[in-house]
């Protein structure tokens, strides 16, 4: 089954070209409004470090003038930014960036800036990192609790993702994988960590390969974990996701130094 | 809290604005933005024609504070507390381990702090607050800021457990759960990530029966 590969579509890609990435993402993130805008602008300089955590922010007149915008838009971006304690506000102090231990690392946004920021490698790798801790456990609670329609959730999304035609189809079917195991986990405070999962596989896709025996190998292995789940194996569950997320690591590591692939 | 506690079930729609308005007495405005608020962590959905229904408690945000402790606030349940240890089962031996070779000597001066704090607690509340203050150091010391940030977030629910599992009333018990914690502690010291994971564990299980939530 060949592949036809659609990099034309592909958001917020690594690589060169951090601006566009960084346009292009605002308008996937945010939609159009102008202070969503020019929170994500805001939001992404000071997770790649231009105002380091205890630093007070330029004030509201300040970004009016260099994003060209109302200062009431300006207040509506620092709104949503102390909303993912990114941070703080105090009368005639004016705003003070975090800690970084309070920032919300479970926010889809704070989760892209650090995908567009030049630390996003040594981010996803601690993503990686939470993931082969958590998702296992996960796989194992689900083989055990999962209900008829969350198994047939993972098998359709688990089907999704041979059928799909492009890499961008089978990402978001991989994404829908592994959040519908996380969900047959049954615990409530496993699920929000899908976000975690969301934006590392967005991230992974500058490392798949597309190669066909290497796609063919990845298939293989999410098949295993749908397998284990669906006859009800705990540990065969847990050790068949530990074996995708090593497989993952190793496409990651290899490659280190090495551009992405060009597609076929 | 009508909808933490199902009095407004999953799939309910909200009553009208104008009921809504009267029953709590405030503007239209501060309305719209509280209902923008619970939308935006979860609990609620517009949409055209349909209206506005409450979310079942799977889209809830839990990692937001505030639908943790209103949450809490309606009672702990079993099934709450079941899924908090699951996670810290998942979650704390692993961090432990990476501690014992990535922790720093601010670390370690830390914990150390902490264990005196614990041991010397003549009261409940201050026990507590130092046992949880423990396994939030551990966290940090983990070197990954995403476990600090799953500790931050269920920060408050751990408080709520810890309570329930003081031996408070029992002398020995309570200086056991000291010696407990202080075995992840030196595991730590002596870099030994193995042993570290292990003594967390046992710390997690035995907090898991005190607790109520596992039988021995």
């Amino acid at each position: 089954m060949k592949m036809a590969i659609d990099d034309s579509t592909r958001q917020g890609g690594a690589g060169a070209d951090d601006h566009s990435a960084a346009a292009s993402m605002t308008s996937r993130l945010m939609g159009s409004s102008v202070h969503a805008a020019i929170a994500n602008e805001i939001g992404l300089r000071i997770v790649r470090g231009d105002y380091p955590p205890g630093t007070v922010l330029p004030n509201e007149a300040k970004w009016s003038e260099t994003f060209n915008v109302s200062r009431s838009a300006v207040r509506e971006a620092i709104k949503i930014l102390m909303a993912k304690s990114l941070l703080s506000s105090r009368p005639k102090v004016g705003s003070r960036v975090e800690p970084r231990e309070r920032w919300n690392l479970f926010d889809r946004d704070v989760l892209g800036w650090y995908a567009a920021s030049p630390n996003r490698e040594g981010f996803l790798k601690t993503v990686q990192e939470l993931r082969y801790i958590v998702e296992p456990e996960a796989a194992a609670l689900a083989a055990q609790r999962r209900s008829d329609q969350q198994m047939k959730d993972i098998a359709d999304a688990c089907r999704e993702m041979v059928e799909a035609k492009t890499l961008m189809v089978r990402t978001a079917a991989d994404t829908r994988f592994h959040m519908a195991i996380l969900r047959a986990s049954g615990n409530e405070l496993l699920v929000p960590l899908g976000v975690l999962i969301e934006s590392a596989l967005e991230q992974l896709f500058v490392y798949v390969t597309r190669e066909q025996k290497d796609l063919e190998h990845a298939m293989t292995l999410h098949q295993n974990i749908e397998r284990e789940i669906r006859l009800q194996r705990a540990e065969a569950a847990r050790q068949a996701v530990r074996r995708l997320l090593r497989n993952t690591d190793d496409v990651i590591s290899g490659a280190a130094g090495s551009p992405p692939k060009s597609a076929i | 809290m009508d909808i933490i506690t199902g009095r407004l079930p999953s799939g309910a729609p909200l009553p009208a604005e104008d009921d809504l308005l009267r029953r709590f007495g405030i503007s239209r405005t501060a309305l719209r933005e509280s209902l923008k608020t619970l939308a935006a962590k979860g609990m609620i959905q517009s949409k055209t024609r349909v209206g506005t229904t409450v979310l079942p408690s799977s889209h809830w945000n839990m990692f937001d504070p505030d639908v943790m402790s209103w949450r809490l606030e309606a009672g702990v349940d079993k099934d709450f507390l079941r899924s908090l240890y699951e996670i810290r089962f998942a979650i704390e031996p692993a961090a432990a381990e990476l501690a014992a070779s990535r922790r720093n000597e601010a670390d370690l001066k830390r914990l150390g702090a902490i264990m005196e704090e614990m041991g010397a607690s003549e009261e409940l509340e201050r026990f507590v607050a130092m046992d949880l203050a423990f396994h939030m150091a551990v966290l940090a010391a983990s070197g990954n800021p995403l476990m600090q940030s799953i500790g931050s977030v269920i920060e408050a629910a751990l408080v709520t457990a810890l309570r329930r599992s003081a031996p408070y009333d029992d002398r020995d018990r309570l200086a056991a759960t000291v010696a407990e914690h202080r075995a992840i502690y030196d595991a730590i010291v002596a870099a030994d990530g193995p042993g570290a994971a292990e003594a967390m564990r046992f710390v997690i299980t035995e907090g898991a029966v005190n607790g109520g939530v596992m039988a021995r």
